[in-house]
This record gives C-alpha cells, structure tokens and sequence, in this order.
C-alpha cells in the first residue's frame, strides 16, 4: 500500500470522532487530515483539505435527520474525486438508498459498529478512494429483505443461495469476492449472477459499481411505494 | 257583670226592640189610621225602616263583634224604635207630664237615629277607625241627641212637636224665658239634623275615600253616593215642606219621598257592597242564596205583578176566561225578559270572572307552551290575574342555593315594587318550595275562598312545571356539558398519544446521541486496544483503562435514562423517598416539606408517577427560567387527595403561557382526575400547584 489515504472525519460525537480518529491513524495507512462535527465544518474541511475519502456520520447537527447524506451528495457534485463513506446506526436500507439515489460512484455506506472490523474499514476506504461503491452487507440484507417481503416481488423467486450471492453482489464485491464470501467456486458465483439478472428482467454487467448500481436500483424501484 | 257585658245586653235589647217596633209598626200600618193615610204608614214601614233594619240585623248576626255591623243594627232598630214612638204618640190625647215625656224621647231616639246612620257613615266598612279624626268625629255628633232636646225644653215656651203630631197638650212646663234666644237656634238644629248630622258623615267619608287604595274605594264607594243622595234628597224635601200644603202623591206626601228614596238607597247600597266585597267577612254562600235568591225573588214578584196586573186589567172589562188568557199570554211574553232579567241578576252576583275550570285549563295551556322559567312565569301571572280579575299578580321564584325568592314575572305590577299582597301561595314542589305567587286584591270584591283554593291549585301546577322546566335547562347545561368535556378528553387523550410519542422520540434520541455513540467510541477503542496489544501492551492496558472508565460512565447514563422513563426508587421506596432523592441530584437547595401523615405513605403507581413528575418538571423549570438557587417542594393528603406543590421565590412566569411539559402534565393530571396550576406567587416567585385523587387504579385498596 503505496499512499496514505487522507482522510476528513465528520461525527458530532466527541467520543466517537476521537475513537475513530485514533484507531485509524494507528493503521498507520491513514491520515485523519480534519474532523468536522457538523455538515458546514465537514464541507469547508473538504473544500481546503481535499482528502481521498470521507467519513462521515449520518444524524448531526443541527436538525439531527440526515444532514450526512445531505454533505455526502454536495461533495461528490462540488469534488468528484472525493469519496464519501456515511457511517450509519441506521441497519433500515431506507437511508442506504437515499444515499445512493444519484448514482453509487464513489460512496459507500456502512454501519457504524465497522469501526471494530479495522480491515473492512481500510477496504471500502480504498474502494470510495477508486471511485467505486461499498454497501454494509447487513443492510443489504435488510434491503433485500424489506423488498421480498412486498407480495409478487421478483426476489420472491430467487432461491436462498441466489439471494445470498445477490446481497454479496450488492455489497460491491466482484464474482471472485463473492465466491470467496460464500465459499463457493467462481463458476457457480457466475451461474447464479446469470439466473438472478435474469430472474430480475436486469441487464447483466461484469462492471462491478455498475452491477451494484444496477442492483441497488432494481431494489429501489421495487421499493413499495407505500 | 263589668260594663261590656251591660252593653252587650243593652245593644242585644235594643236590636230585639227594634225588631219588635218594625213588627208592630207593619201591623198598626195596615190596621190603625195614620193622620196621613195609610199609604204613607206602609210605604214608611217597607221603604224606610225595614230595609235598614234587615240590612243592619243581617250584619248584626254575621258579624256580631264588627263596629260598622253594630252601628248599623243601631240605625235600624233605632229607626223602628223612632217610627213606633210617633205612632204611640199619635194614638190619642197625651197630658203633662206624659207629652214632655213623650216628646223628649221621641226627639231623644229621632236624633240617635240619625246620629247612629251618620256613624255608620263615618266607620262603614271598617271594624276599626283608621284615623283619630272619625273617633272625634263620632263623638262630636253624638253630643246632639241628649243636648238638643234639653234645648228645645227649655228654650221654648211650648213643646216642639214634630209637625205630624196633633192632639198632644204642647204646654212646656220646664220653660226657661231667659233661654228663648236659644230656641230658634235649637229648632234649626233639630229640623235640620238629618242634612246636618249626615253631611258630616258623608264629608268623613269621603276624606276617607281620598285617603283609601283603589280597591277599598270600590268597597264604599256606593254607599258614599247613596248617602250623598240621601242627604240632598232630604234637603230638596224639607224645602218642599216649607210649602204648605205638602202635595200629596198617591197618598203620600211629597217630602216623604226623599227620606224615603235615600234610605232604601243606603241599606241596598250598603247590602251590595257588603255581599259583592264579602265585607264583614260576610261568606260567598249567603251572598248566593240570600243576594241572588232576593234578586230572583224580586224579579219572579215583578214578572208575577205584571202578568198578574195585565190580566186583572183586561178582566175587568172582557170575560174571566180571556183575562186568563191574557194573563197566561203575559207570562210567555215576558218570560224571555225574566230568563234575561235573572241571567243578568246572577252576573251580578257572581261578578264576570272566569270559572275555575276554565282558569285551570288556561294554566295548563300555558304550563304546556312554556320553555323558560321567565316565559312560563310571565303567561302565568297573566292567566291567573285574568282569569281571577285580580289587581296584579306576581311570581318570585328561589335561585338555586340562595334560598332567596327573586319576583321573575308580574302583571299589573312592577316586579320589585313593594305591594303588599291579599293571597301568598308558595310553589310546592315534592315538598320543597321553589317560590311564591302573589296576588293583589280583585278588581271587585275579595278574595273568596274559593279563588284561594283555585291559585292552589294553580300553584301547584305552576311548581311542577317550574321544575320541569328547570329540569329541562340543567339537562342541557349537563349535556353541554358533557360535549365540552368529551371534547376535551378528546383532545387531551390526542394530547396524551402525541406526548407519549414525544416522549419515545426524546428517548430514541437520546439512546442514539448518548449510549449508543458511546458504545460505537468504546469499539472504536477496544480495537485500537486490540492492536496496540502486540506493538505496546503497555499502551494498551492504558487505553483499556479508559475503555473501563467510559463504559462506567455508560453504565451512568443509562440509568440516569431509565430514571427519566420511571424512577426505580419510586417503585421500591415510594414518593416521597424518589422525591428526596430527586432533590439531593439537583444543584440547588430544595426543601422537601411532607406532612408527616405521608412519610411512609404509599399511592397507586399512576399517582405517584404522575407527582413525582409534577415535581420534576416543576423543579425543571426552578432551574431553567426561577433564576433562583432555592426551591420547595410540599407534599399533603387532604380528604384523600394528594396535594403537590413546587414553589420557588424567583422571577416568576407572569404572562407566559404554560410550556409542553406543564400541558402534558396537565393532561396526564386530568386522566386521573387531578388538576394541576402553574400561579405567580403572591410576592414575587412561582408556584406549581397539583392536586390528584389518590383512589384512582387503587391496587393497593
């Protein structure tokens, strides 16, 4: 690992921005150039430090709803080549798919508790910094579950396994990825992407942000209006 | 026997005198020549005497003990007493000292007799003399029939007879000469006494008659025109004496005429306004049987003589059998006049008032149509007051709890005017009295017994109705209400679902920005733990140290929430404890001031719950907005209602409406049918005052 990720922390929780921000230059791979504890800290930081990556909280002051994904759309229209990673307490997908409504380059969403899992961090902090997108799998799950549960939905059709490499799938991962998630060969990985897009009626990609965009789409369009 | 009792007997003597007298003189009117015929004897004895004596005799034995009913048996007996005297007197040739004798008493009772219809005159209908000037009055005329015919004695060298007198020996032994200047004047006084003596009466009553209230002039206002006539028509016939001779028609001489005319006009102006006024308490039943049953008799009398006399007439000069016919003819013919005659004879008896049925059917058309106690009072003092021919009428009736009566309706009358009313009849109403009905005096007459059953009945009517009525009125408050207060629970149950949903976001909130964000630090550490742990341990065990610090600090928070959702302490150790040790948290001095009674009192959940709240948000906003460093808090058990109270002595809240938390309160207070106010203290300072029944979800019993 060649370069330093720099990186712009936004949490209005002392305790937890401090926690992060710690743990993460331990790593030595990170470089926590600016914390923000609000949305217009977050962006005036980003605008002078332009960082490769940032991480940022969802509820913050001052409404407390969800001033995160707000600053996370701003910064990806203002500075492209930033990433933007929301970290979330929110396991329900409602807000993944907020995040992700125009377009899933360069952002990812995780729960907060990844904090813990250091290595998963560094990774989709590596995958925002390349542009592509990172979803937590158990948001998808939930994501995937919520939309299944809407009578005559397509996922109803998939079988287990198929949900299972779908949610993978939705994660960002690649089919070699997939299949080492889920202990299975790249060439059964590769059957199942084929029945599921086809299952779905969605045109198949290899192009793997493309493959989540396409995913997460379908599954925001299934969303029940309701 | 003591001097009463003397009179008693002597008035009872006199009254049976009289009586005697009139007999006698009616049977010596048709039997012993008069010196002017017997025509003028018979017309003397029926126009004159008797009427005035029955009228008095009649008033006599009704009412006994009644001054005006005992003047006026005076004047009759008196009168027939008179009359028989001057017929003894002319029964033939008297000597001295008999014509002295005779003469004295003759003039003595002539002048009591006239002194005695004068008093009746003065007092008539009262049994009492209302002013000081008739008592001077009375005793002033009754100076004149012991001293005129002391005068008249001796004053004048012959006796004075009374013109009609003739085969009497006029030679005055007891003649003074040096008086004779007197005796013209005593002649004027005892010719004239009649106009005299009467029209004193007549002035005395007629001051009366100024002084009295409409409906006590009505009771005499026909005997004062009967005897202003009776005192005019005298005049005009001692006129007519002075000619000479008197002309005589149909026997009688034409001076007679007047005396006879005003005295058969005072006794039945006398006995109409005794009968139609019921004055002497003289009852409705001898009114009906002896006024109308006299008035029938008249009539039937007069239709009889008419018939009788038109058929006499035709019968002298064609056959008996057509006379008959004639006659039997007349009674047909005249019949309808008799029919109309009686109908209009018992009009006047009875007087125009409605009969009491009608009445009672009026009120109940009138309790039927009435809404409000003020409508229904007004229709019915107006149907009560017509249909009885009262003056006025008014109904008070009694506010509720005041006990006082306040008039709501009259007629005839303003409704606070201080008339003093003939009949009270209270408004009955299972057994409570919720008002009164007045009544002033009838138009004609008094107040029967019969009229006073009727506004009875009438009253308890209108006491039932004036309840339903207000029945009717309190229901719809009730029901009124009733829709305020469901609509008040409605909306403070929406209140109460929007506050508990408030209340679950405030905790949500505060679990995500507290323990939760903690939590994510305290991962954040543990891993950073983890990974010092093989390059420092050292390090590691330094930041494992703070991790055990923060989750310490967790532990904290978390009950600090859970005391926020429900004090534990107030589950284990009661109110008052979770009270104390609500206030030894806080930064400011509290004084927790119990009545002893409760130091170890328990309450249902709710109502402890719901004080101790109330002391929270009270002490909540001491210090927020009291600015002040002290506060009290103040518990006590009243009549089994918790009293709470949070007072402090800062700036106050004046004119700031109460916030959420005290609505919410307020709402939660009244679900368990408390109340809670948030005042300025008298002296600067707030007080949160709540009071909560303490029995609500009692689990405890």
């Amino acid at each position: 690992m060649a370069d330093v990720i720099r990186v712009v922390l936004a949490d209005d929780h002392y305790l937890v921005r401090e926690g992060t921000r710690s743990l993460l230059e331990d790593t030595g791979l990170v470089d926590v150039v600016a914390t923000a504890a609000n949305a217009d800290e977050l962006l005036a930081a980003v605008a002078e430090h332009r960082p490769h990556v940032v991480i940022t909280d969802i509820r913050m002051p001052p409404t407390h709803s969800v001033e995160g994904i707000r600053a996370a759309h701003d910064i990806r229209r203002l500075f492209p080549t930033v990433g933007v990673i929301a970290l979330s307490q929110f396991v329900d997908g409602g807000y993944a798919l907020e995040l992700f409504k125009n377009g899933t380059d360069g952002l990812g969403y995780l729960l907060k508790e990844r904090i813990g899992d250091l290595d998963q961090l560094l990774e989709a902090l590596r995958k925002v910094t390349a542009g592509e997108s990172v979803i937590d799998a158990r948001v998808v799950d939930a994501l995937v579950k919520s939309r299944a549960d809407a009578a005559k939905s397509p996922l109803r059709q998939l079988t287990t396994r198929e949900r299972d490499v779908l949610g993978t799938m939705a994660e960002g991962k690649n089919n070699a990825g997939v299949a080492a998630a889920l202990h299975l060969s790249e060439s059964a990985v590769e059957k199942h992407v084929s029945s599921i897009f086809l299952k779905l009626g969605v045109q198949e990609d290899s192009q793997i942000s493309r493959r989540v965009a396409a995913v997460l789409t379908y599954l925001q369009d299934e969303s029940p209006s309701s | 026997m003591t001097t009463r009792t003397v009179a008693g007997y002597a008035y009872r003597a006199l009254v049976a005198a009289g009586g005697i007298c009139l007999i006698v003189t009616i049977v010596f009117s048709f039997t012993v020549p008069h010196m002017y015929g017997s025509a003028l004897a018979q017309a003397w004895a029926w126009g004159a005497v008797a009427p005035l004596y029955l009228v008095g005799l009649l008033a006599v034995i009704v009412r006994p003990d009644h001054l005006s009913a005992r003047w006026l048996g005076a004047a009759g007996s008196l009168l027939a007493v008179e009359t028989l005297l001057r017929r003894v007197m002319q029964l033939g040739e008297v000597d001295v000292p008999w014509s002295v004798a005779g003469t004295v008493a003759v003039q003595v009772v002539n002048l009591s007799t006239t002194a005695a219809i004068a008093s009746v005159l003065i007092v008539f209908p009262d049994d009492h003399c209302r002013y000081p000037y008739q008592r001077r009055v009375l005793r002033t005329i009754w100076i004149a029939p012991p001293l005129v015919p002391v005068l008249l004695l001796v004053s004048r060298p012959s006796l004075y007879f009374a013109p009609t007198w003739t085969d009497v020996d006029d030679t005055n032994p007891v003649f003074v000469p040096g008086l004779s200047p007197l005796g013209s004047l005593a002649e004027i006084a005892f010719d004239w006494q009649y106009v005299v003596l009467w029209a004193v009466g007549v002035v005395a009553m007629v001051v009366r008659y100024h002084r009295a209230a409409p409906n006590a002039r009505r009771q005499f206002r026909w005997p004062l025109a009967a005897a202003s006539a009776l005192v005019a028509l005298d005049a005009v016939s001692r006129s007519l004496n002075q000619f000479d001779p008197s002309p005589v028609i149909l026997g009688v001489p034409l001076h007679f005429y007047g005396l006879i005319l005003g005295l058969i006009l005072l006794a039945t102006s006398i006995l109409v306004a005794v009968t139609r006024h019921r004055l002497m308490g003289i009852d409705l039943w001898i009114r009906r049987t002896i006024l109308l049953g006299g008035a029938s008799a008249i009539i039937a009398f007069a239709y009889l003589g008419l018939a009788g006399v038109l058929g006499l007439a035709v019968g002298q000069r064609v056959s008996l059998g057509l006379g008959v016919l004639v006659t039997l003819v007349a009674v047909v013919a005249f019949h309808p006049a008799r029919t109309r005659l009686d109908t209009w004879a018992r009009r006047w008896v009875f007087g125009r008032s409605v009969a009491g049925p009608e009445v009672l059917r009026r009120v109940g058309d009138t309790l039927e149509d009435a809404h409000d106690v003020s409508q229904l009072g007004a229709n019915l003092v107006r149907t009560v007051a017509d249909g009885l021919e009262l003056e006025w009428v008014r109904m008070s009736l009694s506010a509720d709890g005041d006990g006082l009566s306040h008039p709501v309706a009259a007629v005839g009358v303003a409704k606070d005017e201080s008339a003093v009313p003939d009949l009270v009849v209270p408004l009955i109403d299972a057994g409570e009295t919720v008002g009164f009905l007045e009544c002033g005096p009838k138009r004609d007459g008094e107040l029967s017994k019969a009229d006073e059953t009727l506004v009875t009945t009438v009253a308890r009517q209108a006491a039932l109705a004036v309840r339903n009525v207000r029945l009717t009125a309190e229901l719809e408050i009730r029901l009124d209400e009733l829709r305020r207060q469901a609509e008040e629970l409605a909306a403070s149950r929406s209140r109460l679902v929007h506050a508990q949903t408030e209340e679950r976001h405030r905790i949500e909130r505060n679990i995500h920005d507290g323990v939760q964000q903690e939590i994510i630090a305290s991962i954040a550490k543990i891993r950073l733990a983890r990974n010092q742990l093989a390059r420092d341990p050292q390090l590691a065990a330094t930041t494992l140290t703070g991790l055990q610090d923060d989750t310490l600090r967790m532990l904290n928070s978390l009950r600090e929430l859970s005391r926020g959702i429900h004090p534990p302490v107030l589950t284990h150790r009661g109110l008052v404890e979770a009270l104390r040790t609500q206030a030894s948290l806080l930064p400011i001095d509290v004084h927790v001031d119990v009545a002893p009674k409760l130091r170890n009192a328990r309450f249902p959940d709710v109502v402890e719950e719901a004080a101790y709240f109330v002391v929270s948000e009270g002490l909540t906003n001491v210090l927020k907005h009291a600015g002040t460093d002290e506060a009290t808090v103040r518990l006590d058990l009243d009549d089994g209602r918790l009293t709470v109270e949070v007072a402090d002595r800062g700036g106050g809240c004046s004119g700031a409406p109460p916030g959420t938390g005290i609505v919410g309160l307020q709402d939660r207070l009244s679900s368990l049918g408390g109340d809670l106010q948030l005042d300025d203290q008298p002296g600067g300072g707030t007080i949160l005052h709540a009071v909560l029944p303490t029995g609500v979800g009692d689990r405890h019993g």
